[in-house]
């Protein structure tokens, strides 16, 4: 049971990707986790146009 | 007397701030319907009030601007004193009370004017703190990553906000573009989708309906009849049909349950990296390992 605003906020947070990101996210997650590890960026073009680029940070063993 | 006069007071300092309180945070959100039984909302209700009671009070006794305005007269400790012993004395016994009828009047108009001062900052107090929630609600989501903030708020807005407001809409995100969409399944077994534009709630705080925009329906009978049919296995996708209506209202009575889904303009980092997370590979998942860190930056 959520008590708690924040805890609730991040609840509901957690999944609130736009549709169109996460069926990319899905569709490219194989190709998006061999350009992190390579330390590569990757491009997501969504349905406007609009252009999400991934970029690894320091990578953490 | 005394009853009468503890009653009044019970109204003055608890219950009209408090209904102060509520009344202008409303006017930033709906509130939850108050549960008197519950003792934590009525203990914290009480330690609020008495915290900026005691700022009143300080303010009153100890700083010029607030200790003769308003209501200003000639007051001394010793005054004071002899009014509260004169009132309290009358209130207590009616012997007294005919005795110093004469002086009473004069000290209950004298006390009067004190708590009148004091009540008056107390309301302001109550008046700021209610604004201060107001605000910091429309804020909610642009401030909850502040830690005291969201102390605060877990303090004191979770039990006043309405739990449909939280979930129902962009509260509790940044951006408040952020669309909610609802798959609703109701009692005849149709299912709807669609962006949730309005809800309604009844007196007892319950959700009473629903109001979604660009609706679509389910045709559940005749995905079963093209499958039973010829067999088809045509996506589920295809039988999604538009509802020719600016906006559906349905009746939370016959609501069975609510699939909601938000999705905000601007992701964050954070929610793809946690998206991510959910598809990873499953021996990384397995052990538990978060291997990448990664920023994103999105361009129009």
């Amino acid at each position: 049971m959520v008590n708690k605003l924040s805890d609730l906020a991040e609840f509901l947070d957690n999944d609130s990707l736009p549709r169109w990101l996460k069926d990319q996210l899905r569709e490219n997650q194989e190709a998006i986790f061999r350009a992190i590890e390579h330390g590569e960026e990757f491009t997501i073009t969504g349905p406007d146009g609009q252009k999400l680029k991934i970029t690894p940070k320091v990578v953490a063993a | 007397m005394i009853a009468l006069s503890l009653s009044i007071l019970f109204a003055l300092y608890i219950l009209i701030p408090y209904a102060l309180f509520r009344f202008l945070l409303g006017l930033f959100v709906p509130l939850r319907v108050f549960e008197e039984r519950r003792t934590e909302d009525l203990t914290r209700a009480v330690v609020t009030l008495a915290i900026l009671y005691g700022i009143a009070l300080a303010l009153v006794w100890y700083f010029p601007g607030f200790k003769h305005h308003p209501l200003c007269f000639a007051d001394s400790p010793s005054l004071r004193t002899y009014d509260y012993e004169t009132v309290m004395g009358s209130l207590y016994s009616e012997t007294t009370f005919k005795e110093n009828s004469i002086p009473f009047w004069g000290a209950l108009v004298r006390t009067a004017e004190r708590q009148g001062r004091l009540l008056c900052w107390y309301y302001l107090l109550v008046l700021g703190a209610g604004l201060a929630a107001g605000v910091g609600c429309k804020r909610y989501g642009r401030f909850k990553h502040i830690k005291i903030f969201a102390i605060l708020a877990d303090l004191y807005l979770m039990p006043h906000i309405s739990q449909w407001y939280v979930i129902l809409t962009a509260f509790a995100f940044p951006d408040s573009r952020t669309v909610v969409r609802a798959d609703v399944l109701m009692v005849d077994g149709t299912l709807y989708h669609g962006d949730v534009a309005d809800h309604y709630l009844n007196k007892d705080g319950n959700l009473s309906g629903l109001f979604l925009a660009n609706p679509t329906r389910f045709d559940r009978r005749a995905l079963m009849r093209e499958r039973e049919a010829w067999g088809s296995n045509r996506s589920a996708s295809k039988y999604w049909r538009t509802i020719p209506s600016a906006k559906l209202y349905l009746v939370a009575d016959k609501i069975v349950n609510l699939n909601l889904h938000y999705e905000s303009p601007t992701p964050t980092a954070t929610g793809v990296s946690k998206y991510l997370e959910t598809l990873m590979p499953s021996p990384q998942k397995k052990a538990g390992r978060k291997t990448f860190s990664i920023s994103i930056s999105l361009e129009s």
